[in-house]
């Protein structure tokens, strides 16, 4: 690796160079430190966390909060607006706590798959009944998994009642038809889910399926539903089952029942196209907007050789020559930005809601993708003159200190803040500027 | 990103830009560019969650209107053509509806079948389009062919663009009144300036310098105006007629606009929609207001036209909650000083077997053919052929 690679992987692998954290200089050091984020799972910064104490709410721990039956169906604008504001604190006590441990945590690395996990299998939290799922949704789905097999967290995001919900197919089940012929109401397939299974999650649109295969997929994964409202636990319900898959993606369809999901998702998980996929999405993660096709390539072997195992695709997106090529530069996503600025500075921040609101200004917020596709990763997602105003502006409110709970340190921010130009310039200021400036956009 | 320099205002030199009084030739120059810019301002507005058509502009003399619609039946309606009549909260658009500047097209929508908010919108946004990572929105496409080198030709007040703006430096401003702001000292200010004035192809340093000198030139006009960009009392900053004023002050300002996208949450009426009053009249309420206050702000200064869009209409039938559910065909509408008051596009009737699925409202005029005649007002000449790929719009006649 070139030394700029090394200062890329530090950059990419973490939230952020924090000036007080390590320095690669060698080859060794560089494979050493990525070996210790591999396997540094889990929260480290609990005594941070305090405040968010819906953060680990089950899914009817969160639904008994807010108390559901009460404002749902119920013509009292009050009772309404009271159960909203109720599943919007739960969704600001994830967001905030991911970006208290997005800042602070040494985990640096399991932090950035999360989020990348999180975004890959996107919930949007403010639509109505997601809220409050995504407690469990990043605690108990995304975060056990990040660092581990691809499998284990595809299936447990089918699982989960932040997606059965999100993606409709909680809904999905057997069309039943009365007398007249006519299909009844609330029956019949859903085929959101299953779509993007197929298209988002694993083989990616051009994997290699056809309509015929969504169809037989939401078939197999008609009942995968949740229990009830008020206890919105996963629940396979076999007379919402409709059986009448018989292939999918060129194989009969063997199993019966709740296994006939379980064998597909197992077989998605292995596929050559979902290896591809994800490979793509990781090495333009870390690596280039448009990855070389012998990293997508060699990454993917790995995928298939280790049956999904993250951490071993990792090393060989992030240990690749192709990281030291001067023209692979990254632009920072909103998010990466605002995180960074703070962690540049040494700064520290409470993930209270004023930082939250000042970050949601930037846009890409975790869980606040409109679109199943989640946000966008590459320089042309991101990269606008409105977008730059308003990280000029993110800076200096930072700088000034203008943002309640979070704060900047007095380190000084590279190289910019010693340009000629900036001579005379006050510490805050100086800190400002070299958040603002173009090159601290990439990383 | 095709970010192309923008020599404008900048004259190449950054430290011009430092001094603390505007040059004349800077407003000349502002002059010469706005009178290019004299095409019909366009205004979209976005009903976001799914309007109820048929609560906006009811079909009244249908006579299975009354039964299906129990509650939100309306006993009276603002008079108009063809047996359909405006919910009587337009009122404030009276002015409007009298000259004959709005048409309506009735069981207008998407064709997609979808009865999901996001996939329906995303559908629209991308004019027909499925959502992936090359698509670009029906909005850019449409400007593309136009002029793209003022700042904000295309504008969305709102916190995030449209997918409408997809593939194209659209500016969203969600803050009229605090866009710009930038809490920093002269000095740091033009040392900003200053570092993004060097000339190297970084694109994060062209969009800066763009961002830069836009805020600058948002500032002089603001500044030109007073510093009145604050919505006054009485007005939700976040309503239609609230953003509508913002609109109107910037574009009195001389910021050159070209097309304004803006949209607003609260048409998703589940429970309790009401009738003449209630939850829906106020939201018609405030559309109205808004259009209107278009309307009268423009009528001596520009050609303008707005169209009104939703992702899908609703049930026919009123629900178990007095509110309306997920349904498929819906109402636009068109205002403009070009547009012949009306109500266009075919109607079937409320019979059962008319509907779609026997329960919403059909989709019989393609909003694409909608949005062609008003691309057609826009632009003073047909949109080009790829403004909705693969897709031949039916002529409907909205342009006098």
């Amino acid at each position: 690796m070139t030394s700029l690679g090394r200062r890329r992987l530090l950059a990419r692998a973490s939230f952020g160079v924090d000036p007080k954290g390590v320095r690669l200089d060698a080859d060794d050091a560089a494979r050493a430190w990525l070996e210790s984020q591999l396997s540094s799972h889990g929260s480290d910064v609990e005594p941070l966390l305090q405040p968010f104490s819906r953060l680990r709410f089950t899914p009817r721990e969160a639904r008994a909060y807010i108390g559901v039956s009460a404002g749902m169906m119920s013509f009292d604008e009050d009772a309404k607006k009271n159960r909203y504001k109720k599943a919007d604190r739960i969704l600001k006590d994830i967001v905030g706590a991911r970006i208290v441990r997005a800042v602070h945590s040494q985990h640096q690395l399991f932090e950035v798959m999360v989020g990348f996990w999180s975004n890959h299998f996107s919930v949007y939290g403010p639509t109505n009944l997601v809220a409050e799922l995504c407690a469990d949704y990043e605690e108990r789905v995304i975060r056990p998994h990040a660092l581990g097999r691809f499998e284990d967290l595809l299936i447990t995001v089918a699982k989960s009642p932040a997606m059965l919900v999100y993606l409709d197919n909680f809904r999905s089940k057997l069309a039943r038809f009365g007398r007249d012929g006519r299909q009844q109401d609330w029956t019949g397939i859903n085929e959101n889910y299953a779509r993007e299974l197929l298209e988002l999650h694993t083989l990616g649109i051009d994997g290699g399926y056809t309509e015929g295969d969504v169809g037989a997929a939401a078939r197999i994964f008609s009942g995968w539903t949740i229990r009830g409202r008020d206890d919105p636990d996963f629940e396979f319900r076999k007379r919402w089952h409709d059986p009448a898959a018989t292939e999918i993606l060129g194989q009969r369809v063997e199993a019966s029942g709740l296994e006939q999901g379980m064998d597909l998702l197992r077989r998605l998980a292995r596929h050559e196209s979902t290896a591809r996929f994800v490979s793509f999405k990781l090495a333009q993660r870390f690596v280039a907007d448009d990855p070389p096709a012998r990293l997508v390539e060699a990454a993917s072997r790995v995928f298939l050789a280790t049956d999904g195992d993250i951490p071993s695709v990792l090393r060989e997106i992030l240990l690749a020559p192709e990281m030291s090529d001067p023209a692979a530069r990254k632009f920072k996503t909103p998010f990466r930005f605002a995180i960074s600025a703070i962690r540049a500075t040494a700064g520290a921040t409470d993930g209270g809601d004023r930082t939250l609101w000042e970050l949601g200004r930037l846009g890409g917020l975790p869980y606040h993708s409109r679109t199943p596709d989640g946000h966008g990763e590459t320089q042309a997602d991101w990269l606008s003159p409105a977008g730059m105003a308003a990280r000029m502006a993110f800076a200096f409110e930072l700088a000034r200190g203008h943002i309640k709970g979070t704060s900047i340190g007095t380190e000084v921010l590279g190289d910019i803040a010693l340009t000629p130009s900036a001579i005379g310039l006050r510490g805050f200021e100086r800190a400002a500027v070299a958040i603002s400036s173009p090159e601290f956009q990439w990383h | 990103m095709a970010l192309t320099r923008r020599d404008f205002l900048i004259g190449g030199s950054a430290g011009l830009l430092a001094t603390s009084c505007t040059p004349v030739w800077i407003d000349s120059q502002l002059e010469s560019r706005e009178r290019r810019y004299g095409s019909p301002l366009l205004v979209v507005i976005f009903l976001r969650g799914g309007a109820d058509g048929l609560h906006l502009v009811a079909p009244l003399r249908d006579p299975h209107y009354s039964a299906l619609r129990g509650t939100l039946a309306l006993p009276e309606i603002l008079s108009f053509t063809d047996g359909f009549g405006f919910h009587p909260a337009f009122q404030p658009l009276l002015p409007s509806l009298n000259e004959g500047r709005v048409a309506v097209v009735h069981a207008a929508g998407s064709p997609h079948a979808t009865r999901s908010h996001f996939l329906a919108q995303d559908h629209m946004d991308l004019g027909g389009l499925d959502l992936s990572h090359d698509r670009k929105g029906w909005l850019t496409r449409l400007l593309e062919s136009a002029d793209s080198d003022a700042y904000f030709t295309r504008l969305s007040l709102s916190h995030h663009p449209p997918l409408a703006y997809r593939g194209s430096p659209a500016f969203s401003i969600d803050n009229v009144a605090r866009f710009g702001r930038l809490a920093a000292s002269k000095h740091a200010q033009q040392v900003l300036r200053t570092i993004y004035g060097f000339t190297d192809d970084d694109p994060a340093r062209v969009a800066g310098e763009i961002a830069l000198n836009a805020s600058r030139e948002f500032k002089i006009k603001k500044a030109m105006l007073g510093d009145s960009l604050e919505t006054p009392k009485g007005l939700r900053p976040r309503s239609i007629r609230g953003r509508v004023d913002s609109l109107i002050k910037l574009e009195r300002a001389g910021i050159a606009l070209r097309a304004v996208f803006l949209d607003v949450a609260g048409w998703d009426t589940h429970v309790g929609q009401g009738g003449i009053d209630g939850r829906m009249a106020r939201s018609i309420g405030d559309l109205a207001e808004g259009m209107q206050a278009l309307s009268d702000a423009f009528r001596e200064r520009r050609e303008l036209v707005t169209v009104v869009m939703t992702e899908f209409g609703r049930t026919v039938h009123v629900n178990g909650s007095g509110g309306t559910d997920h349904g498929h065909g819906s109402v636009m509408m068109v205002m403009g000083n070009a547009v012949r008051g009306g109500v266009y596009g075919a109607w079937n009737g409320l019979e059962s077997d008319a509907l779609y699925q026997r329960r919403d409202l059909p989709v019989l005029t393609d909003f694409r053919s909608v949005l062609s005649e008003v691309a057609r007002a826009h632009l003073g000449q047909p949109p080009p052929v790829d403004l909705f790929p693969s897709f031949t719009p039916q002529s409907l006649g909205l342009l006098g």
